[in-house]
């Protein structure tokens, strides 16, 4: 009974026990934010990919070498989408997809630049819903004609 | 229990870490979030400025494809917000304008969602404006966010993010050739401008224009047109186009070239209609320069006679000095005889030479005969015709009365003025026999120059009256040689003279009537075949065809007055650029659309 008392009033080993306590709460935290900055990366990255893809098509498009989807034009769209992300292997690892044709709208001609990057977290997918393993996408569609 | 409480709570520090960690952690997290809020709103721009991007790219593409029917469209704006939409942004049409060519726009609205200034220096732009509102984002739905005013904290703050792209259309001018289907413009403001009379039977596999009072004489009421004169004379054509408000077709004179029982049908027929000469530039060209200058026929007399010149028969002096014309250019030669080593007697000019400058006296010449030091002093004007042909060079006529051959090496023949035999080109025999070589000739008639000419108000025309003649103008014959059956179907025209035949004076005396006065009625006579490939131009004269030998081949006319009085074939075929009635429209427009901002 006596040490039951001494071990409730003794305080020693206290900061311990709070740090063992509170040490997974803030890493969970703090590896979610870092996932969730990496996730943005990733969406960034597509994003900057798409649009530099969609620009190169443009630019391109009253030329021969993309007045239709040539060979010359995609490998041009993917080197675009590379340099844009900032990783000369971005088309390697992700899906970089691009089409010059008509347009749903019955237009003549419409350019589709997509980029569908793998994006995994360093925490588990059961930790937090919003930073789970996915495929982040950004798509741009524009007419030129 | 209630002092021990107070003493403990000052003196215990069981429960710190806890403690703080409750003072801190809302802190920390705030932070935290606006760091993830921060990053989030530079992901919306991104994505805002690609969604901008694409749909004023589009946006642009629309207003090209209307601004040529209906410039005043606002259907782009319709594609803005579509295309914004089916990029993840929903915004209104206003959000969408225009920045035209003369600097007006229709941006109120985007100029009140962000001050930043519209930058387009050179319209037509398009903008697109897409703006976010942040409050409604999910972190800033927080507990740690105030929901209202008065609040201590503001934790993070709610900007409403904007994006613009700027699409300047780039200027861009497209030309749009029709080409013509005519292949005979006659330009006299008069009724009878086109006269076919007797038997004559003007068959051309194209059609026929009459300009006068549009386009040649713009201050006179139109009424150039064609008039028959005897119940056999007809027209098989494909198609008439007058400047005048009436015609005499369709009638009983007027019918199809092919199928030729057909009458020409009113829907063929086109008055009011002008029909601008399209040569009169090319041919204005020409006569801009004044013809080549030459050694007229006995114009070489001796200055001085020179010593050591070896035998006592003929040599042969070529002119040294003066500048050749052009390319074709070549110096004079001529004949004399040798006498006791000296230069005795000239004798015939064997070629007038071709110069821009001509040469001074006194002039000197190499001999065929050695010797030295003859000098001459040479007279400038027409060459007579002698028989021979020589390429570049100004005859005073080419006058072919006699019978035999005569062909023509390719290259341009200026007749100045004619002379008392031939006022120009002449062919009067039966049995004369006229060609030219593949490569093509342009004949210009133009006024006269010397004494051997009827002087310059004498203009060079054409009189043939009978013969076969074979003559094809550069550009028109597809064979090696210049016959019937090597003429071309076509003319390019890749040089000055490309495709011209007869090229007259456009100063030369001008027809006030029919063939009236008599020298400007350019005859195109006889029974033999006549077979020429080319363009004729007589803009001030008059253009006669009759006897019964038809003209053929790809041949188009351009004169004052058409007299048709036999059966001439003409065709648009070897008629350059546009041919006559072609037109060519030049269009400004905007082209591809140009990512600006």
């Amino acid at each position: 009974m006596r040490m039951i008392r001494q071990l409730h009033r003794n305080s020693d080993g206290s900061v311990a026990v709070e740090t063992a306590i509170f040490t997974p709460i803030f890493l969970v935290m703090m590896l979610g934010i870092t996932d969730l900055g990496a996730g943005m990366f990733v969406r960034m990255q597509a994003n900057a990919a798409a649009q530099a893809g969609a620009t190169y098509a443009v630019l391109n498009s009253s030329t021969p070498v993309c007045t239709t989807l040539t060979s010359t034009c995609l490998a041009g769209i993917e080197q675009a989408m590379n340099d844009a992300s900032g990783n000369s292997s971005f088309c390697s690892s992700a899906v970089c997809t691009a089409s010059i044709g008509e347009c749903a709208d019955g237009s003549p001609k419409c350019i589709i630049v997509t980029a569908n990057y793998p994006y995994a977290p360093i925490l588990s997918d059961a930790v937090y819903s919003w930073a789970s393993t996915q495929n982040y996408s950004s798509t741009i569609t524009l007419r030129i004609q | 229990m209630i002092s021990q409480f107070k003493n403990c709570f000052w003196k215990c520090s069981a429960g710190a870490v806890a403690a703080m960690t409750a003072l801190v952690l809302p802190v920390l997290l705030g932070f935290t979030s606006l760091g993830v809020e921060v990053g989030h709103w530079y992901l919306g721009l991104r994505q805002m400025q690609g969604a901008a991007d694409a749909a004023a790219i589009s946006a642009a593409a629309q207003y090209i494809a209307d601004y040529p029917t209906n410039p005043s469209s606002l259907t782009y704006q319709t594609v803005g917000v579509n295309y914004a939409a089916t990029n993840g942004y929903t915004i209104p049409t206003a959000n969408v304008c225009l920045v035209s060519a003369s600097g007006s726009d229709n941006c109120g609205t985007v100029r009140s969602l962000d001050s930043r200034p519209i930058i387009c220096s050179t319209g037509p732009c398009v903008v697109v404006e897409i703006t976010q509102n942040t409050a409604t984002w999910l972190s800033t739905q927080l507990s740690l966010e105030p929901g209202t005013t008065g609040r201590i904290v503001q934790a993070i703050p709610k900007p409403t993010l904007t994006a613009r792209a700027i699409v300047r259309a780039v200027s861009q001018t497209v030309s749009t050739t029709k080409q013509g289907t005519d292949c005979i413009l006659a330009l006299a403001n008069d009724a009878a401008a086109v006269l076919v009379h007797g038997n004559g039977d003007l068959q051309a596999n194209c059609g026929v224009a009459i300009d006068g009072g549009l386009d040649q004489n713009a201050s006179g009421t139109a009424v150039g047109g064609m008039t028959f004169n005897g119940s056999p004379s007809a027209v098989h054509i494909s198609n008439l186009v007058v400047s005048s408000s009436s015609t005499n077709c369709p009638g009983a004179h007027c019918f199809l070239y092919n199928p030729a029982t057909s009458k020409l049908p009113a829907a063929n027929v086109f008055t009011n209609t002008a029909t601008p000469d399209p040569y009169a530039s090319q041919v204005a060209v020409l006569f801009a320069t004044a013809p080549p200058a030459g050694v007229q026929t006995g114009g070489v007399a001796i200055k001085t006679a020179g010593s050591g010149y070896t035998g006592s028969g003929t040599c042969t002096f070529t002119v040294t000095g003066g500048t050749y014309y052009t390319t074709s250019g070549s110096p004079a030669k001529f004949t004399a005889k040798i006498s006791g080593g000296k230069v005795t007697n000239p004798l015939t000019v064997t070629d007038p030479g071709a110069y821009t400058t001509f040469p001074t006296s006194p002039v000197s010449a190499t001999s065929s005969c050695a010797g030295s030091g003859a000098t001459f002093t040479l007279t400038q004007g027409c060459f007579t015709w002698n028989g021979t042909a020589i390429a570049g060079r100004k005859y005073c006529s080419i006058n072919l009365n006699g019978a035999g051959t005569t062909n023509f090496p390719a290259g341009s023949y200026w007749i100045a003025g004619g002379d008392s035999g031939c006022v120009g080109f002449c062919v009067s025999s039966n049995n004369a026999t006229v060609t030219s070589e593949a490569a093509g000739v342009t004949f210009f008639l133009t006024n006269g120059d010397g004494t051997n000419s009827l002087g310059t108000n004498s203009y060079a025309h054409v009189a043939i009256t009978s013969g076969t003649i074979s003559l094809c103008a550069p550009g028109t014959s597809s064979g090696t040689t210049c016959t019937t059956t090597n003429f071309g179907s076509g003319c390019t025209a890749t040089t000055s003279t490309s495709c011209l035949l007869f090229v007259q004076n456009p100063a030369a005396t001008t027809s006030t009537a029919d063939g009236n006065p008599s020298s400007t009625n350019n005859t195109f006579d006889g029974n033999g075949t006549r077979t020429l490939s080319g363009l004729i131009y007589l803009p001030k004269q008059t253009f006669a065809e009759a006897g019964n030998g038809p003209i053929q081949g790809c041949v188009g006319i351009i004169a004052k007055y058409v007299d048709i009085g036999g059966t001439p074939l003409f065709s648009n075929g070897c008629l350059p650029g546009n041919g006559i009635g072609g037109t060519t429209t030049t269009v400004t427009s905007w082209g591809s659309p140009f990512l600006y901002q």
